[in-house]
């Protein structure tokens, strides 16, 4: 189905909030607690038939909070999803979508480790890429890069402005 | 140890030695990222370092005199070779290949990468390039060969023993090698 | 236990002190084992640490430990420009670097709605192929390697060499290639390029029939890889699984065939599957995909167009305009795609990397159940992976 049809069916399902269609693609956006339901929906509907678990992630819009994205296409159908929901800053909780598919597993543990969002359910939220001492939640805004911080980089002016 | 090693031996000896040494090293495989390609791309039919003595690849570092640390190391990665670095016996030689491994390269602002393999483990040769060619490794061992060649055995275990403790043995269970009772659960 | 007999204490000499407690038949007592292989370890292909638990000699589970090729790639590229982002991506699936800047260049583009010309397109087309050549010569090299065949690897390197030799011509680099722009390309073929090129697609496929010869019809490969490690579709596809793993298992998904991007809708090639989704069928189809992609070679160097390699009017500071989007390619060990969130600046304010090798490293759990240990390289060696691309 292009973009378009399946922005029609998805929202006469009522489980999504809001659509979007931006150069080819859709987004469609699910409330916190409408997450699973949302995502149930998109597996085992008929037209839908989203099987294929392409990635989770998250994006930090600052003020606005945390956009968790998740990824999905249907190797029968073709067609694909960004799958997003919206999570206010203080509170970073999801509840867990590794019973439906199973590479939500990983995704969902390098999530929790880069940004801080805790998934309810998944059980085993260890660190994944990062050293276990390692404090601090390295992908949201507020965490800088130190060695930028020290120095400047030298790159960053023409050679013709540095006297 | 030896003579060879308490006492400063006349030259002819020490040349012999040394040239021994230089040609007949036995080199370890720590091949991190992509300068590991290159390193195996060397040790291939094209580039070939074993017609410079340099033998691919020794089977561990128990076995081995050359570490060649090849590619980004991570603060995840390091005490893993520390640890492989301590096992080797001496006299043993690290070259850093690469621009990940000698700084940071690339990667120079992360997070989670050692900026630099000679925080961990003292280098001998660096190797500059991402990746560097494998002819800049054949340089890079002819370096060190010249740097063997000039070298004195004794000094080195010298700056060895005033450095490093002398090393334990380990005991299951803990507690001295002479008291050992293995009791069944 | 009730048939057990302790023999006591054994008197002098070595062992005093030992309690010795024999067990009747078939009441050996077993523990499983844990056993960490890696991080540094001469067969898995980089920092791969896998930690097994073994029951006698079938493996009851197996975690893989990743991260220790962990470089920030995704904090990092919040802090650089895309030109600076391309050559950073490389670093990646280290093999075939050029897929990796393909689909930056494509996300933005596909933001800025740019208008690549024709020329470059096919010259990207046909430096991605040789880059997917690249990366399966040197899976069926370490393959053969790690089962005891030594030859392949000597013979996959040497057909390496010629390849980037001739990539090292046009792009400069032997490995990194950094050869895409934002637009189009950095510059445009040397002369003499299109011949080498067919000269070594020829040569290329003539020995091509060695490691048919050395491996596929050995009777010792086949053994011990016929039903080693066996993957069913819908698992792989649950897992995000793709490439040559998924083909193998039967799924003939190829984003070059589902949703071609440059001009893959234009030349004809084939999807090779296999039957039983086992480790010799993702080797065999691995080797399929090597002619597939020689090919498609062939027909670019037939099709290419004359005329400029990258548009007249570019920008020095590329700033996409606000907006997201993800862009996937078919790389050579499966699907890379970068989702792209820009906020109008001269950098990303959000740039994640999916990579193919993270979804093949976590179904490894899955595979390696109950398989013995001594076919664990015969698996883990199956699993196409870079770890770089695991980690990034």
């Amino acid at each position: 189905m292009t973009p378009e049809e399946l922005a029609k069916h998805l929202n006469e399902t009522g489980l999504f909030e809001r659509d979007e269609v931006a150069h080819g693609e859709l987004s469609m956006w699910a409330s916190r607690d409408g997450w699973v339901a949302g995502a149930e929906h998109l597996k085992e509907c008929g037209r839908c038939r989203f099987d294929f678990f392409t990635f989770i992630s998250a994006v930090d819009l600052e003020d606005e909070g945390f956009e968790v994205v998740c990824h999905l296409y249907s190797v029968r159908r073709q067609h694909h999803i960004n799958y997003k929901t919206l999570l206010p800053r203080t509170e970073p909780r999801l509840r867990t979508l590794k019973g439906l598919w199973l590479g939500a597993d990983w995704g969902e543990r390098e999530t929790h480790e880069l940004f801080g969002i805790d998934f309810d359910g998944h059980g085993d939220l260890r660190k994944l890429l990062l050293p276990d001492e390692f404090e601090g939640f390295p992908l949201r805004k507020d965490f800088l890069l130190m060695s930028r911080e020290i120095k400047e980089w030298p790159g960053l002016k023409e050679p013709e402005e540095v006297k | 140890m030896g003579l060879v090693d308490r006492f400063d031996l006349p030259q002819p000896a020490k040349f012999l030695l040394n040239w021994g040494r230089k040609y007949s090293l036995w080199v370890m495989n720590f091949g991190l990222a992509c300068c590991a390609i290159e390193l195996i791309a060397a040790s291939t039919s094209r580039h070939d370092f074993i017609r410079l003595g340099v033998i691919p690849v020794a089977h561990g570092p128990r076995q081995a005199d050359l570490l060649v640390v090849a590619g980004t190391l991570t603060d995840k990665m390091a005490p893993a070779l520390k640890r492989v670095y301590e096992q080797m016996p001496e006299p043993k030689y690290v070259i850093s290949f690469g621009s990940c491994s000698n700084c940071g390269g690339p990667f120079w602002d992360s997070y989670s990468v050692t900026k630099g393999v000679d925080q961990i483990v003292p280098v001998d040769v660096y190797v500059p390039g991402c990746p560097p060619r494998p002819e800049a490794l054949l340089e890079g061992i002819l370096m060190l060969q010249d740097m063997i060649g000039k070298e004195s055995l004794k000094e080195r275990f010298e700056r060895r023993d005033a450095t490093e403790p002398k090393a334990q043995p380990i005991v299951v269970g803990g507690g001295p090698i002479f008291q050992t009772q293995i009791e069944d659960e | 236990m009730p048939s057990e007999r302790s023999a006591g204490v054994l008197p002098g000499g070595p062992g005093e002190g030992v309690q010795v407690v024999i067990a009747g038949e078939g009441e050996l007592a077993t523990q499983e084992m844990t056993l960490s292989i890696g991080p540094q370890h001469p067969s898995t292909h980089g920092v791969l640490r896998v930690v097994l638990g073994l029951d006698g000699e079938r493996i009851a589970s197996a975690i893989p430990v990743i991260g220790y090729m962990h470089r920030a790639f995704d904090k990092l590229a919040e802090a650089r420009d895309y030109r600076q982002i391309i050559a950073l991506s490389n670093r990646h699936d280290w093999l075939s670097a050029f897929g990796n800047e393909l689909g930056i260049t494509l996300a933005v583009e596909r933001l800025m709605e740019l208008e690549v010309p024709e020329r470059a397109q096919w010259i990207r087309m046909l430096v991605a192929e040789w880059n997917r050549v690249l990366n399966h010569l040197m899976f069926l090299g370490s393959f053969g390697l790690e089962l005891g065949a030594m030859t392949p690897m000597f013979y996959a390197f040497r057909e390496r060499e010629d390849i980037q030799h001739l990539l090292e011509a046009a792009t400069g680099g032997r490995m990194h290639f950094t050869y895409n722009r934002v637009g189009g390309l950095k510059e445009d073929l040397p002369r003499g390029f299109l011949k080498e090129s067919s000269d070594l697609v020829r040569k290329i496929r003539h020995r091509l029939l060695d490691y048919e010869g050395l491996l596929l019809g050995n009777e010792i490969f086949k053994k011990r890889t016929v039903s080693i490690g066996v993957l069913p579709g819908e698992i792989a596809k649950s897992y995000g699984v793709t490439g040559p793993i998924l083909q193998a298992s039967g799924v003939a998904e190829d984003s070059r065939k589902t949703e071609p991007y440059l001009h893959y809708d234009q030349v004809e090639f084939e999807v090779p599957t296999g039957a039983h989704g086992d480790s010799f069928d993702r080797f065999l189809v691995l080797y399929r995909r090597i002619e597939e992609s020689l090919k498609i070679i062939e027909q670019v160097h037939d099709k290419l167009p004359a005329g400029p390699i990258i548009p007249a009017k570019m920008p020095k500071n590329i700033k996409p305009p606000e907006g997201w989007t993800y862009v996937r390619t078919e790389n050579s060990l499966g699907e890379t795609g970068y989702y792209l969130v820009s906020r109008g600046g001269k950098e990303p304010w959000r740039l994640k990397m999916r990579t193919p090798s993270f979804h093949n490293v976590s179904m490894i759990p899955y595979l390696l159940e109950g398989v013995l240990l001594p076919d664990l390289i015969a698996v883990l060696g199956s699993v196409f992976f870079v770890v770089g691309d695991v980690d990034r």
